[in-house]
């Protein structure tokens, strides 16, 4: 299971007692319509040991990356243990976005391209 | 060009691009250094507005509010298009004596141009308060890699090289802060911080506490990192040999808390390697703590202590253990606890008992304590007693 930061996800049914937790103690932002969302006050801390447990299957974060729009893993990154994810902003950049030359030019112009 | 929070800046483009007269105020909302200025700035100057800035931290009262931004809001003809940006509004809304916040809420709904205040804190009521009434920008901290990306423009434009470990120490020492990023940067270009961070030229003749010395005197990062760097000494042995002599020393106390506050991180950092296992994070650490405190302390200067107990503590400690360890002694077995837990648990307690009975001495001499330690604890009973009136 990838968790993207900053966009909502859906969650398969996990009973009621799950649910609870996930927006009380754990502390998920959720709308009926576009599913749960990471905030600055989700305590990750026990999401991911939540989510293991219930789904059975490793979770991990992603983040979007702004200039190619792909997702990019947040466990291979270098500042993996460094990154605060629910308080910094949800776009990212990927790898192979960040190795190339012109990375900033890149990222600049797709700034100004859906400023419009 | 900035990097991070794109969703916000992109709103707040949208927002100015679509202002009319009788619009709402747009209010951005972040921690600081995160580029919050820098995008009000950029986006008046792409769409040919002028910034009337004002920092509200300086500017409170109603009066003086008025008397700066009346002539800029009354004389559009001749100023042209313009916007008002009122920069840290905390400031105002956090004293209401001052009239600042009235003043603000009636320009909020009066005035002719644009109006953009910025806030730092939060979680305060009175911006979320302001926050219903306004186009509101939330800014959060900027994600590591795109610290890195705009310090690697940086060093593109500027033509210049530095080592990929020393960069991914100051984009993770920067902790989403794009101006302390910024600062690191150009101190490291500069050479003031040794680039191959992960053995920094060490003064291998320095014993532990010249090295501290060094690194509190130090007049620069370079220095401080080369110091702390010749400490032989494990991460925690470092963290408490600083605590140490920053608590015994008279640093200033805004200073003081600063230098905790670094000190506080480094060793939140230690913690986070030890659960996480992420040993090859150790190597940032000297340059977080040197840099930390070099920038935290601002030239003041602490003398190398690795005793964390206060002088006066220590005095009052020396003169007056031997007491309290006879108390302990002789009234631990009675409270069926340890010496240890009975002095530094309900020891206390039991003086402030005993010193607010009439014949408090007269029980401490029955159950066996001499008069000079009787005369001790009576005093330390009373003098808990005062303190709590």
């Amino acid at each position: 299971m990838k968790i993207p930061i900053g966009e909502h996800f859906k969650l398969p049914l996990m009973g009621k007692d799950v649910f609870i937790r996930l927006t009380r103690e754990v502390g998920l932002k959720y709308d009926s319509k576009e599913g749960f969302m990471v905030t600055p006050k989700t305590r990750l801390d026990i999401l991911v040991p939540l989510l293991r447990e219930a789904l059975k299957e490793d979770v991990s974060f992603v983040l979007k990356c702004f200039t190619c729009g792909k997702t990019t893993p947040c466990e291979t990154c270098v500042y993996n243990a460094d990154c605060d994810r629910r308080t910094v902003s949800s776009a990212c950049i990927c790898d192979s976005c960040l190795a190339k030359k012109d990375v900033f030019a890149l990222y600049s112009e797709k700034f100004i391209e859906v400023s419009g | 060009m900035l990097v991070g929070n794109e969703e916000a800046r992109l709103g707040f483009l949208k927002w100015l691009k679509g202002w009319k007269i009788g619009g709402k105020a747009a209010l951005l909302v972040g921690p600081p250094g995160i580029g919050k200025t820098a995008t009000v700035h950029a986006a008046a100057r792409e769409l040919g507005y002028s910034v009337i800035e004002l920092n509200a931290s300086d500017i409170r009262t109603k009066d003086k509010l008025d008397r700066a931004l009346g002539p800029s809001i009354s004389n559009q003809a001749l100023i042209g298009k313009s916007l008002i940006l009122l920069d840290e509004v905390d400031g105002i809304f956090g004293r209401a004596d001052y009239g600042g916040m009235d003043f603000v809420l009636e320009l909020m709904e009066s005035t002719s141009v644009p109006l953009v205040m910025i806030a730092n804190a939060q979680d305060s009521l009175k911006i979320e308060k302001i926050a219903r009434k306004t186009e509101t920008f939330r800014f959060q901290r900027v994600p590591p890699r795109l610290v890195e990306l705009y310090l690697r423009g940086i060093l593109a434009k500027e033509d210049r090289e530095l080592d990929d470990k020393m960069l991914q120490a100051i984009v993770t020492y920067s902790k989403g802060d794009m101006r302390s990023a910024i600062n690191d940067l150009q101190a490291a270009s500069l050479g003031e911080i040794e680039t191959e961070f992960e053995s920094p030229e060490r003064e291998r003749s320095l014993t532990i506490s010249q090295s501290f010395q060094r690194l509190f005197d130090a007049s620069n990062t370079a220095e401080a990192l080369m110091a702390l760097g010749s400490a032989e000494m494990d991460p925690k042995g470092k963290i408490e040999t600083v605590f140490s002599s920053l608590v015994t020393g008279s640093l200033d106390i805004e200073y003081l808390a600063n230098a905790l506050d670094v000190v506080s991180q480094a060793d939140q950092i230690i913690g986070r390697i030890q659960r996480t296992q992420e040993w090859r994070q150790l190597r940032y650490f000297d340059v977080m703590l040197a840099i930390g405190l070099f920038y935290a302390m601002r030239g003041s200067k602490v003398q190398f202590n690795d005793d964390a107990v206060p002088w006066d503590l220590k005095l009052r400690l020396w003169n007056e253990a031997k007491y309290f360890a006879q108390i302990g002694r002789i009234l631990g077995s009675r409270f069926q606890t340890s010496r240890r837990q009975f002095s530094a648990v309900f020891l206390p307690y039991f003086a402030i008992i005993i010193a607010a009975e009439e014949d408090g001495d007269q029980k401490l001499e029955h159950i066996g304590v001499d008069e000079p330690t009787r005369k001790v604890i009576l005093k330390e009973g009373k003098k808990i007693l005062e303190a709590l009136k």
